[in-house]
């Protein structure tokens, strides 16, 4: 009997680089290869930070580790990997049972036959390589650094035979909760394969969120259950207040609880009325901050504690929202569910430039990861109401023929999700038309105005006329809609300082910069969202030169951020966002504001 | 006499765009008080992360005092710079420098005024191009930026010792030539005397206003204890230029005893035949990048001497400080003319490959004339990796090699090759044959190994003997690529210390084999970083840091490699 899913994290690693690949011939995932003189390590962790001689490797690595287990024809072992750093491919006992080519997402195997009473051997094999653009990214350079190794948590959990494979919560403004439970009844070694009990949902402190069914499953079936409720009296969630709820799904025979899922949900409506973002029927504007994981000396394997600081002090800085490339670590959404932040979350379409004549047909491994990747994004993270934006890609050729089959499948399947969140596309080419971006809800621009050229000296004068001409296109041919500056930025050292905008790395310069960039941006009465590139500075991914650009220190790092990759403040940048978010208010519209 | 004043203290910004010198910013009336206060002697890439890569312009400002008093010479001297520089006194441009490698001097006195004096120096890291030094169309080192050695502010009266060079041979000869100048305004009449090992030398010298010149001095020192890296002896030569029995300016020179020849197929020293076991050593130290504390440079070169070895390859002049260490606790340093994988076609001419060459020729005469009296500097190379049998490679190696074999300065000549030999006269400027040789390391056919290895390595070695049979072979560079703590069994695992200890050992045993071989220098000592948009070949580990190291950048051992070498060099010796 298991009440609820029990598991343990498999922590403890053995080490070793396979640059050659040379182990999976010669038996390292095997419980007979002797591995007692490879280096201990632990997960979660980057391999980037074992030794600076793997400050860029990409390729193989080899991590090995036992499990004690004692199998049970009631119980089935479940291996998760909340995400990992590259492809990976996973061996239990020596027999390969399972992978993922996605390393940005959350992924599992059902690895109970491959067991055997005692110890057994777990050995992953991680390939951290840039796997080329008929693959997601998607563009011929990645920019971030593809951080390799068991870079997330893993699990080892047992589950009854008949499970509750998933759960989802729809829980809106209006109080209203909607709840699919999956249910499965996996073939047991048990001879009892027909399945017969209920199944109870529930939401303690929380008035009229409570259900039983009655449930039967065949041998080897799965069922969906829906409950629909409406709660009475209940706190929502916004990032002012992030009430949240405990959902809890339990699976009972008889007396006997076999299965326990507890997810955390919070009440609140996203959308879009005209040119307003809406949240909970009130008027919002996006105020945040691109993020990527990184945070050194970690990569992206932080302590969670210094994620909830790092997160509290964007909020401190007058953020409701983070922007990031690729879904991240679920700690992220939790933490960001708690304090109260909201999340744009984006497909890792990036850079992807087909060629004009090409379909989506031509473009078939990378159709096809977009598409599971959004489902699985959806799967592993829909209950989180942080997670208020979607986006489908970033800095595409975005008016191509196989740009836009791609993105308009990738929103109409979010749309049939019902998910609750906005959805948008990240656009950094010139727009042509008012058709080509009509898929998103609201317009997201990234533009980087002169700063990438040389000329600082034209600045600011220059700038004016270039936003002006910008902002005004996009006034032109998406007037209905809500526009957000998803990306705009400057590039300064931590402690470099001049006098007014002398000196181009400067934080002064950058400062100057920043209040003349949004003073143009607040010019367009469309515009309701700000998020500046990037929250902190980080490392680029070897290989990674801007062609044309010049710049001196792009080599290596991106110094975009208000605070350094190792978080000490960029104090004249954060001071000047900061006041520029906090002073940034909705403006009045005289008395047709609902009392 | 002289007054020196080490320039500490200096403020700092970035320039990318070279904004700053028509903004005003080598202007005394420019306010910097919110620049960044920093260090010399540090690299920039060491003041924040993203600095990491930089490769562009920086800004330095200070200020120094000037007595102002009548006469007097005012002199900017770095013992080198990470870049090339301009320096700028009061706002007005006074000089610079386009050699990162080398020590130069500015003189400002025109510039200067009784107090306070601005200086601003523009120092730019960015990689010159092939047609500079050194050559090549990418540096494997990084080109560390800023103000990376020290810098003096010195006041001067006109009438100086100017240098003072020596040579000091095992038979205790020694040659002094003594360098002066008289800027001032009347002739100069006084005595020259040296003094060092018992010798006493003395001469009466006559400068004209204006006047430039040198005075050699010489003896023979009875009983003098020569210089080896096993006894590093070391005597101090007093140089005194006088006027009446008052002393106008002093100079104390170390300097030390030895000869080293070539004699058919051996390496004599002091009239002894020893091998050549040493390291590549890059003056990278991390944190500090080229800029490490001086006690970390000695503890780093006494433990390549408890590794058995005896000498330090470089590949390019480094600070003093290396040279002044390396006499004290004796061990060898091979030098080399910073011209590196240089490429040409074989119908260019070495003249499309200006200012190259006279930068070249300039670092062998600058390289000479600032470290000649280190008796630890005993090889002179005259490049690295280059297409040698090109003509514009020839002809620019044998003129180096004719000037360095001009200055007669008691080293041994050679070229560090690692392309095919083709013929028995291409290198025979070469007092010895170096080779650089991977075998097989560069490649992916790991799985071969150690079988592949030897016969590779009998053809390659084979050939050398063939066309060079007469002068001593060294290995300059071979060598294995493993990452710290990463072990294995055997030789599984590419990147193990096992394998890398298993894989020299056995390099080792088939370079030892060879009659000729007289020397081997591994590559390389410690990890290093590599610059920026370096990618080696098909390495994934290469992007940005070579991990060829017996140590890692930060000096932790790669014990098991450092066993292997350690093993390899005390077993051998020349026969008694």
């Amino acid at each position: 009997m298991i009440a609820a899913a029990e598991r343990r994290e498999l922590k403890y690693w053995k080490f070793n680089l396979d640059q050659t690949e040379y182990g999976l011939a010669h038996g390292w995932g095997t419980p007979e290869f002797d591995d007692s003189v490879w280096m201990d390590v632990e997960a979660y962790t980057s391999w980037e930070t074992y030794q600076e001689a793997l400050f860029d490797y990409e390729g193989c690595g080899w991590f090995r580790t036992w499990v004690d287990v004692k199998t049970s024809p009631d119980k089935h072992f479940v291996l998760k990997f909340d995400g990992v750093g590259g492809m990976a491919q996973v061996y239990v006992n020596g027999k390969y049972v399972g992978g993922t080519d996605n390393r940005y997402l959350p992924f599992s195997m059902d690895i109970t036959s491959r067991l055997w009473d005692g110890k057994n051997l777990i050995a992953v094999l991680v390939d951290n390589s840039f796997r080329g653009r008929e693959h997601l990214t998607g563009g011929k350079r990645i920019e971030w650094v593809l951080y390799g190794g068991l870079t997330h948590r893993i699990w080892l959990e047992e589950q009854p035979v008949t499970y509750i494979s998933h759960v989802r919560a729809d829980a809106k403004a209006d109080g209203s909760l909607k709840v699919t439970v999956d249910l499965e009844n996996r073939e047991g070694m048990s001879f009892k394969d027909d399945f017969s009990g209920s199944l109870y949902v529930g939401v303690p402190g929380l008035a009229g969120c409570q259900g039983v069914v009655a449930v039967h499953l065949g041998k080897r079936k799965t069922e969906q259950v829906v409950f629909t409720f409406q709660a009475e009296q209940v706190k929502l969630w916004s990032p002012e207040t992030p009430n949240l709820y405990d959902l809890q799904v339990v699976l009972n025979r008889g007396e006997e609880t076999l299965h326990t899922v507890t997810e955390r949900i919070g009440f609140r409506t996203v959308a879009v009325e005209g040119t307003k973002l809406m949240l909970n029927g009130k008027e919002i504007l996006f105020k945040g901050a691109n993020r990527y994981d990184e945070y050194a000396p970690y990569g992206i394997c932080p302590p969670e504690e210094l994620i909830r600081q790092d997160l509290l002090e964007m909020k401190k800085c007058g953020m409701n929202i983070i922007r990031i490339h690729y879904p991240q670590d679920d700690v992220h959404y939790r933490i960001a569910d708690e304090i109260g932040i909201m999340y744009m979350i984006e497909v890792p379409l990036n850079w992807w430039s087909p060629s004009a004549d090409q379909t989506i047909a031509d473009w078939f491994p990378l159709a096809a990861e977009a598409v599971d990747c959004l489902d699985r994004t959806f799967r592993s993270f829909c209950n989180h109401p942080s997670w208020t934006v979607w986006s489908v890609g970033n800095e595409c050729s975005h008016s191509r023929t196989a740009n836009q089959q791609m993105f308009r499948m990738l929103a109409d399947r979010m749309r049939a999700l019902d998910c609750g969140r906005l959805i948008s596309y990240a656009v950094s080419q010139p727009i042509l038309d008012e058709k080509e971006l009509d898929f998103c809800d609201f317009l997201a621009i990234n533009y980087y105005s002169g700063i990438l050229s040389n000329h600082e000296s034209e600045f600011p004068e220059q700038m004016t006329k270039v936003l002006e001409r910008k902002l005004g296109i996009a006034q032109q041919f998406y007037p209905n809609k809500p526009h957000v500056m998803t990306e705009f930025g400057y590039v300064c050292v931590g402690g470099i300082h001049g006098n007014v905008y002398e000196g181009r790395y400067a934080e002064d310069f950058g400062t100057t910069f920043l209040k003349a960039d949004c003073a143009e941006f607040l010019k367009d009465p469309n515009l309701k969202g700000m998020i500046i590139w990037c929250w902190a500075d980080y490392r680029h991914r070897r290989g990674f030169v801007p062609s044309k650009t010049n710049m001196g220190i792009q080599a290596t790092y991106g110094p975009w951020g208000l605070v350094t990759m190792d978080r000490k403040p960029k104090q004249m940048l954060l001071d000047t966002m900061r006041e520029i978010y906090q002073n940034w208010e909705i403006p009045e519209e005289g008395g047709c504001q609902d009392a | 006499m002289r007054k020196m004043t080490e320039l500490k203290n200096w403020k700092f910004t970035l320039d990318q765009t070279q904004y700053g010198e028509s903004a005003g910013w080598a202007t005394p009336e420019y306010d910097d008080s919110r620049w960044v206060d920093k260090e010399s002697y540090t690299c920039w890439e060491t003041y924040e992360h993203a600095l990491r890569d930089y490769e562009a312009n920086g800004v330095f400002r200070t200020w120094a005092e000037a007595s102002g008093e009548a006469g007097k010479r005012y002199v900017l001297r770095f013992d080198g710079v990470g870049g090339t520089a301009k320096v700028f006194v009061n706002g007005v441009y006074a000089g610079g420098t386009y050699n990162r490698y080398l020590p130069f001097e500015v003189d400002v006195t025109e510039h200067i005024h009784a107090g306070q004096n601005l200086l601003a120096v523009w120092v730019d890291n960015s990689f010159q191009g092939e047609n500079h030094i050194p050559g090549g169309k990418k540096v494997e080192w990084v080109l560390y930026g800023g103000l990376t050695h020290r810098v003096y502010f010195e006041e001067r009266d006109p009438v100086r010792i100017a240098h003072v060079r020596t040579d000091a041979a095992a038979d205790g000869s020694l040659k002094v030539s003594v360098a002066l100048e008289n800027l001032s305004a009347e002739t100069f009449s006084g005595v020259v005397s040296a003094r060092a090992a018992g010798l006493e030398m003395e001469l009466p010298v006559t400068l004209k206003a204006g006047e430039a010149a040198s005075v050699f001095l010489g003896g023979k020192a009875e009983n003098v204890r020569l210089w080896s890296p096993e006894e590093p002896n070391l005597y101090d030569l007093e140089t005194t230029l006088s006027c009446g029995g008052k002393t106008v300016d002093s100079n104390t020179t170390r300097i030390g005893f030895r000869t080293i020849c070539v004699e058919g197929t051996k390496f004599l020293l002091n009239g002894k035949e020893i091998y050549l076991k040493g390291a590549n050593r890059y003056d990278e130290y991390a944190p500090y990048g080229i800029c490490p504390p001086e006690e970390l440079i000695r503890q780093d070169l006494l433990e390549m001497k408890k590794c058995g070895m005896n000498l330090v390859r470089t590949h390019y002049p480094q600070d003093d400080v290396h040279y002044r260490i390396a006499d004290e606790i004796g061990i060898m340093y091979m030098i080399e003319v910073p011209v590196n994988w240089l490429y040409p076609a074989s119908t260019d001419t070495l003249e499309q490959y200006d200012p190259l060459t006279q930068e070249a020729v300039d670092s062998l005469d600058r390289t000479f004339l600032n470290f000649c009296n280190h008796p630890c500097w005993t090889v002179w190379s005259m490049g690295n990796e280059c297409g040698h049998s090109t003509p514009a490679c020839q002809k620019l190696l044998r003129m180096l090699a004719q000037k360095a074999r001009a200055w007669a300065s008691g080293r041994l000549i050679t070229f560090a090759s690692c392309r095919d030999l083709l013929d028995e006269k291409e290198l025979d400027f070469c007092d010895f044959l170096s080779i650089n040789y991977y075998s097989g390391v560069l490649s992916e056919h790991v799985s071969q190994f150690p079988v592949q290895m030897t016969p590779v390595l009998e053809h390659k070695l084979g050939i050398a003997r063939k066309l060079y049979p007469n002068i001593p072979h060294v290995m300059t560079e071979f060598g294995y690529p493993c990452v710290y703590g990463m072990h294995g069994n055997g030789i599984e695992g590419r990147f193990t210390e096992e394998f890398g200890a298993t894989f020299l050992r056995a390099a080792c045993d088939e370079y030892r084999k060879d009659p000729n071989m007289k020397g081997l220098v591994i590559w390389s000592w410690a990890d290093y970083r590599h610059r920026r948009g370096f990618v080696g070949g098909g390495m994934h580990l290469s992007a940005t840091y070579g991990s060829w190291g017996l140590v890692t950048s930060d000096r932790l051992p790669k014990k098991t490699m450092v066993e292997a070498m350690t093993e390899v060099f005390t077993a051998w010796h020349p026969e008694e």
